[in-house]
């Protein structure tokens, strides 16, 4: 077959292109640049990087066909076309391997690649004419696929739409690559053969159009006897039903004891007084544990625990010299959660913010760069509010989206008015509109008008802060990004992974791993007026969320559809604030007030403790904590200062506990652990620890160094460093 | 404590060198802090004054005379007075001149009229919270690294006042407040709310019980000592107390009664409100806790100018004011008109008052002009105390925008910033405009309060004279530092010279050309001033009789062929009085004459030495002899155990390292340097920790 007769083969399969008797004249734009696409060569790591590789630039991905035009026809005197000996073009002999290429052999001189190309430049190696048909989308068949049972195989079909509405089977001239490569391989040509049990999705791209088909793979068919599960909102039917299609059983309810530790942690980032704790388990109420989240999200240290997410979010502190303007920013949080403000509210007041950055506490929102650059303040708001990630589109377009230069650009241009200067002190500095302001394009250098992601441009008229208007566009109930990633961030909190993951990297190519139960939640959220406390106390509720911890048989591999409770390390300031509370021993962190708690801490890492256990001395960019144990934590945890002087402060709550004649050692060994790990210690645990604290006989000090160790192992340990 | 060091030297110095000739010293007296920063009225009480060159403080004078000081003692770096307060000082801020043989200082000093208490330490945290009964005022000192910490009762339905006065009272210190509740949570946070970083908030009570009221530093690492040093006093006020937010029009018509309506809290039992002291009664026609409605009557004798509004409950004078102008304006309240549709028609000459009581709050106004015509549009609202950034703009009615103004004087690293806009505009055509005034940053806050004054331009200046204070070295040129300000299109030269000179002392007229000065700020960027800087050189004898001498500015210029002449409004020394800004109460420039040493020496407050180690103290030497023969440096008196070396100094160099070695047996203390006559600042000589050996 060649390469024409593959063309004319797939023409007739699209009832909209030329008729077979004609024969059927190469496209550079739809037949060639396919072609480097598909072979890598417009790669990043290869000639579609920004400066290009060896003297040889293509637009990433063949997005923008009539450079990559010039780059091989005309660029250096048109040496990369041989139209004497076309067989001797360089486009040809390069990616062939015929002569020296530092990217190796892209296909072979057999190849349909190798013949469409020869057979371009022998035509005249011609660019299309005006007016002809681009690519305007794809489309994968199907979209979501389970495999059952490894090694079982599926073939991918991709049409192309083209703009003057034909159609087209491009199913081999598109790339494929899977997201996550351990759970599927998929051929050059589409087709997907299932390596182990899980999900991913496979990218297709071309041309600067990119799709993504859902794959699960699951080893045996579906159970005939799939339990009954209960279920008690909206949440739990969405993640029950889809545990069930992947043949996943979720393990039991958490017991009591594991509900009240995780939920103190989750919510205020404490653990449950030995009262609370008490109270909660004696309590016969059937609905206690709906009324301890109402409690619980009732109270000021919930409001600390989102001000501090937030702070993370939107980088408060990335600069040292405005730490007072952080304060004020996380003090403004902090109220605003407290208040449970509506989120778009809350968007819009950030989105629209100015001022003075130490008197009004949003404009903080835009000192993310020392002069509020436009196009850092675009990637900065797609990236918080959107969950997207634009950034790539600044310099070149989206290689996994539709995101072209114009589009960011576009973006930026909201942000055009906005300056930055300086005020009433030498450090200050406020945020302002400048009566006027553009945005040109580093492309075009021309001056670009603001332009809404993915929507229409927009004009800014007099006496109108055109930021108010992209405020209303992300807040709308119909904005497909806003809702979304929000209640996506917050599912991630509670549930330990987002349906979206990285959380602001929504895309086509990095779909949901339960897009209903998303589009779920983000239609809740938007019905509940935006409150971000309804969508948390429906989290919470959830029996998902309150699912144990510990795996059953189906559920040991699963860490994407919350088929039991993902435990997590606890962050430094849950374990530094826990420990504190514990043990009554107040903790000094500079520059705050003795028993400043580490959550209420507005930025910055001002101790070793903190920075060790992943709290960020400056917050450069948006990424989530790095939450991994490391051998570091490990060696603080069993001799670090900040531990040493936990177990050993003195007129804490240990001795307290000692000096009280009415304490047996059993009972204040009963007392740690449930103050620690709400759950009492085994028989064979009393045993040790009496025969630990005995064995140093009638001395009072010995007796206190037992206990000290009994502390020091139980903040050693898992059970107490993560929550489960 | 080293880095407060470093960092008072550095501002001393800033100072030295800002007065023009940066080769002449500043030996006049600089205060840095007073504890505590005021006193109650018909209160005496004794103060420590802490700065630098305080040894042989001859007396401390107060503007007004029911404030009397005495002096206690002194010594170079401190100053202890009593002060004894009438019981009808006015409640506010009041200059006091410090004298010393080689120059004068003029501070300010806050009069209160709650019960006063100092506070007292330890008070870091809720469990040594100190106990304090409201309405009180507490003065005290946030240390490096201190948070002081005060447990307070109170009843559901009080609103409480809490304002710390630091910056404006001439303290250093950059100051927070947070409430707490009991069990330690907080309640409410505020860190800048005036401009020079003082903090005020207003806390409902909605539940009786004990709460905690937290005076801090604010936690800002480039500006050391504003977090917290022995320098950083600061009062508190804090109680159901009367509190004035602001007044509506901000101004009012001399000669004329008018209405006005003044905003706050707790205002309920205001019966008398008053500008100044007494220069104008209002009689309180109606009251409620947020608002007075006030009919005040305003002499035309009265000066135009901006006055203090003090309100009373009795005899009780609420503890804060607020300001309000007087001028010859009818005052006029903006309607608001935030359309430019729908524009507030006037005419002028007006002054307008409104608030940005609203993000992206903007008022419109609509007036006739014939061709021409020029017409000054002149706002005061940080210059009253409010937050917010104005900017004016003229346009035609169809929106072409025609002139803008933002900030008279943008901060320049120097000294403060003046952001009200001032725009002068000339008219070509007859016709209808627009005014539009809004703040810069489209903020918006119930007191965002702005007075627009729209008036013709009539050419004129006036004179400042940036210090009140100045040392003339026998000998030696001193510069007086002076600005001119153009007002209403003045453009040409202005003509500045200085009178009543005492015997020895001459100068020369220097002219003010029609240019604004351009400063460079701290990133090196041109930053243009608010009118032009002069020097005015100062020659002085060698003879000259040394002494304090009241001299006076005066300027001249000529414009359309009229002659205008003004004598200086005297102005702080910014730079003494960390930010308190204006002229100062007693209109009089002081010069003492006096010599220059031969030698000054700029040395560390301390240095620390271990027995039988090496220390070595470097101090910069500013020879004002021939400096062609080498310096010999020597303790002024023998320092028993420690042995002075590497103590000579050849001519041209300008720091020495002195190698100091102190045996087991040496006795910490002060001690100074001397050089022939000359004799530097005291050191303390201090036993050498471990924790100091680390650094």
């Amino acid at each position: 077959m060649t390469v024409r007769d593959l063309i004319l083969a797939l023409a007739v399969a699209a009832p909209i292109v030329a008729a077979p008797s004609e024969k059927p004249k190469l496209s550079f734009v739809k037949d060639i640049v396919p072609i480097f696409t598909k072979s890598g060569c417009a790669n990043s790591n290869c000639h579609g990087s920004i400066r290009g590789q060896a003297g040889f630039k293509l637009s990433l991905f063949g997005y923008e066909p009539d450079l990559d035009y010039d780059a091989i026809v005309k660029a250096q005197d048109g040496r990369r076309i041989n139209r004497t000996d076309p067989a001797k073009s360089l486009i040809l002999m390069k990616p062939t391997f015929s002569t020296p290429h530092g990217g190796g052999e892209r296909f072979n001189v057999a190849s349909l690649e190798y013949e469409a190309i020869l057979d371009w430049i022998k035509d005249g190696a011609t660019y299309d004419s005006a007016g002809s048909p681009r690519l305007k989308t794809i489309r994968v068949t199907p979209e979501e696929v389970t495999l059952v049972s490894l090694g079982s195989k599926q073939q991918l079909s991709i049409s192309g739409t083209y703009t003057d509405g034909s159609t087209e089977d491009i199913t081999r001239k598109v790339q494929y690559s899977a997201n996550d490569e351990s759970v599927l391989d998929v051929s050059p040509n589409g087709e997907i053969s299932a390596k182990r049990a899980g999900e991913t999705a496979i990218m297709v791209r071309t041309l600067g159009k990119a799709v993504a088909a859902r794959i699960a793979v699951i080893e045996t068919p579906p159970m005939k006897d799939y339990p009954q599960v209960s279920r008690n909102n909206f949440i739990d039917e969405l993640v029950f039903s889809k545990l069930k299609r992947v043949n996943i059983v979720p393990s039991a309810l958490s017991s009591d004891r594991e509900f009240v530790r995780r939920i103190y942690l989750d919510t205020i980032g404490l653990l449950p007084t030995l009262d609370e704790s008490a109270r909660f388990l004696a309590s016969p109420d059937p609905q206690k544990r709906a009324k301890l989240i109402d409690e619980l999200t009732d109270r000021p240290e919930f409001a600390e625990v989102w001000a501090t997410r937030f702070s993370d979010l939107l980088r408060v502190g990335l600069y040292d010299q405005r730490s007072k303007g952080g304060r004020l920013m996380y003090s403004w949080l902090r109220k605003a959660m407290l208040e449970d403000k509506p989120y778009n509210q809350f968007a819009t007041e950030l989105l629209t913010a100015s001022g003075n950055l130490y008197f009004n506490p949003t404009s903080n929102f835009y000192y993310i760069t020392e002069f509020s650059e436009p196009d850092n303040i675009a990637t900065n708001v797609s990236q918080v509010f959107l969950g997207v990630r634009i950034e790539c589109a600044r310099c070149h377009n989206h290689p996994w989206e539709k995101w072209t230069q114009e589009d960011f650009w576009g973006f930026a241009a909201f942000f055009g008015r906005m300056g930055v200067k300086d005020t009433y002190e030498n450090d200050e500095s406020e945020i302002t509109l400048k009566p006027a302001g553009e945005v040109i394009s580093p492309k075009t250098k021309k001056r670009v008008d603001p332009k809404y992601l993915d929507g229409a441009n927009e004009k800014e008229q007099l006496d109108e802060d055109v930021r108010e208007k992209l405020a209303t566009w992300i807040t709308a109930p119909e904005n497909p990004w806003f809702a979304r990633a929000i209640v996506n961030r917050v599912f991630k909190h509670y549930m330990g992974r987002g349906i979206v993951e990285p959380l602001d990297d929504f895309r086509v190519t990095n779909p949901p791993t339960n897009e209903a139960l998303l589009d779920a939640l983000a239609r809740d959220f938007v019905a509940h007026g935006y409150h971000l406390k309804h969508t948390i106390r429906l989290i919470l509720n959830s029996r998902a969320y309150q699912l144990s911890s510990v795996p059953n048989d189906t559920n040991r591999a699963d860490t994407l559809n919350y088929s039991r409770y993902y435990v997590r390390r606890l962050l430094a300031e849950e374990l530094i604030d826990s420990m504190s509370a514990v043990t009554g021993v107040t903790e000094s962190i500079p520059g705050y007030m003795p028993g400043t708690r580490a959550m209420t801490i507005p930025q910055g890492a001002p101790t070793y403790f903190l920075q060790t256990f992943g709290r960020l001395k400056a917050r450069e960019v948006i990424c989530e904590r790095d939450n991994s144990p490391d051998v570091a934590q490990a060696m603080h945890l069993i001799s670090g200062q900040t531990i040493q002087n936990q177990i050993t402060g003195k007129d804490g709550t240990l001795d307290r506990w000692l000096a009280d004649k009415s304490l047996t050692d059993e009972e204040i060994t009963r007392r740690l652990f449930m103050a620690t790990l709400v759950h009492p210690p085994t028989d064979r645990e009393i045993a040790q620890v009496i025969a630990a604290v005995q064995g140093g006989g009638a001395n009072a000090n010995a007796r206190r160094q037992a206990f000290e160790d009994v502390l020091w192992t139980i903040f050693n340990s898992k059970a107490f460093t993560f929550n489960h | 404590m080293r880095t407060v060091g470093v960092v008072v030297w550095c501002l001393f110095l800033l100072a030295a060198g800002v007065r023009g000739d940066a080769n002449l010293p500043d030996l006049g007296p600089m205060v840095i802090s007073v504890f505590p920063l005021g006193a109650r009225q018909a209160e005496t009480l004794d103060v420590e004054i802490l700065g630098r060159n305080l040894d042989g403080t001859r007396d401390i004078t107060f503007a007004r005379p029911d404030i009397q000081a005495q002096v206690l003692s002194s010594s170079f770096f401190s100053v202890k007075a009593r002060i004894s307060v009438g019981p009808k000082a006015p409640v506010g801020l009041h200059d006091y001149r410090l004298r010393t043989p080689r120059g004068t200082h003029v501070g300010v000093f806050h009069v209160g009229s709650l019960p006063r208490l100092n506070e007292v330490e330890p008070n870091n945290d809720l469990k040594h919270a100190q106990t304090i009964v409201l309405p009180v005022m507490v003065d005290g000192v946030v240390e490096n690294d201190d948070y002081d910490v005060f447990r307070f009762h109170a009843e559901a339905g009080q609103t409480l006042v809490f304002d710390v006065m630091a910056t404006r009272a001439g303290s250093r210190l950059d100051s927070t407040i947070m409430i707490l509740d009991e069990r330690g949570a907080e309640l409410d946070f505020i860190d800048d709310y005036y401009i020079h970083k003082d903090p005020y908030l207003s806390f409902a009570v909605k539940k009786t019980g004990d709460y905690f009221v937290r005076v801090a530093a604010a936690t800002e690492p480039i500006a050391t000592l504003l977090d917290g040093s022995r320098y950083s006093s600061y009062r508190l006020v804090a109680g159901a107390v009367p509190h004035m937010l602001h007044v509506l029009p901000a101004g009012a018509r001399r000669g004329a009664t008018s209405e006005i309506r003044i905003a706050g809290l707790n205002l309920q039992n205001v019966d008398r409100v008053i500008l100044g002291e007494s220069l104008a009664e209002g009689k309180v026609v109606a009251s409620a806790a947020d608002s007075l409605t006030v009919r005040m009557s305003v002499p035309a004798t009265l000066a135009p100018g901006r006055y203090p509004l003090r309100a009373f409950a009795g005899s009780f004078e609420a503890p804060l004011q607020i300001q309000m102008v007087v001028s010859d304006l009818e005052e006029k309240l903006a309607t608001p008109a935030r359309s430019r549709g729908n524009p507030q028609s006037i005419t002028f000459p007006v002054a307008l008052s409104g608030v940005f009581d609203q993000k992206k709050a903007r008022d419109f106004f609509a007036f006739d002009v014939r061709a021409g015509e020029r017409l000054v549009f002149d706002v005061d609202s940080m210059k009253l105390g409010f937050l917010d950034d104005p900017l004016v703009a003229v346009y035609t009615p169809d929106g072409k925008l025609l002139a803008s103004h933002d900030d008279r004087l943008q901060q320049n690293g120097d000294e403060p910033p003046n952001l009200d806009s001032y725009l002068v505009y000339t008219f070509e055509k007859a016709g209808r405009y627009i005014a539009m005034i809004r703040d810069c940053a489209e903020r918006g806050n119930p007191n965002y309060v702005y007075r627009l004054a729209i008036y013709p331009g009539q050419p004129d200046f006036d004179l400042k004279s940036l210090t009140p204070e100045l040392t003339l070295f026998r000998g030696r040129t001193v510069p007086l530092p002076v600005r001119v300000r153009r007002f209403g299109g003045w453009s040409t030269p202005v003509e500045v010279w200085v009178e009543n000179l005492p015997r020895g002392v001459t100068s020369e007229k220097m002219t003010a050309e029609p240019k604004d000065t351009i400063v460079k700020d701290n990133c090196a960027l041109d930053r243009q001033l608010d009118g032009t800087n002069v020097d005015l050189p100062l020659h002085i004898a060698a003879d000259a009789p040394a002494g304090d001498y009241s001299i006076r500015l005066h300027a001249r210029g000529v414009m359309d062929g009229k002659l205008v002449e003004h004598t200086a409004e005297i102005l702080y020394w910014w730079e003494h009085v960390g930010k308190v800004t204006g002229a100062v109460e007693e209109q009089k420039l002081i010069a003492t004459v006096t010599d220059l040493p031969a030698v000054v020496f700029e040395s560390p407050e301390s240095l620390p030495v271990a027995p039988g180690k090496v220390a070595r103290l470097r101090v910069q030497v500013r020879r004002y002899d021939d400096g062609k023969s080498p310096l010999r440096i020597e303790p002024e008196n023998p320092v028993e155990g420690v042995k002075f070396e590497n103590n000579e100094l050849a001519p041209g160099v300008v720091t020495a390292e002195l190698k100091l070695t102190a045996s087991g047996s040496f006795k910490p203390g002060w001690f100074k340097l001397r050089s022939g006559s000359s004799v530097s600042p005291p050191i303390e000589l201090k036993v050498k920790t471990s924790q100091e050996d680390e650094q």
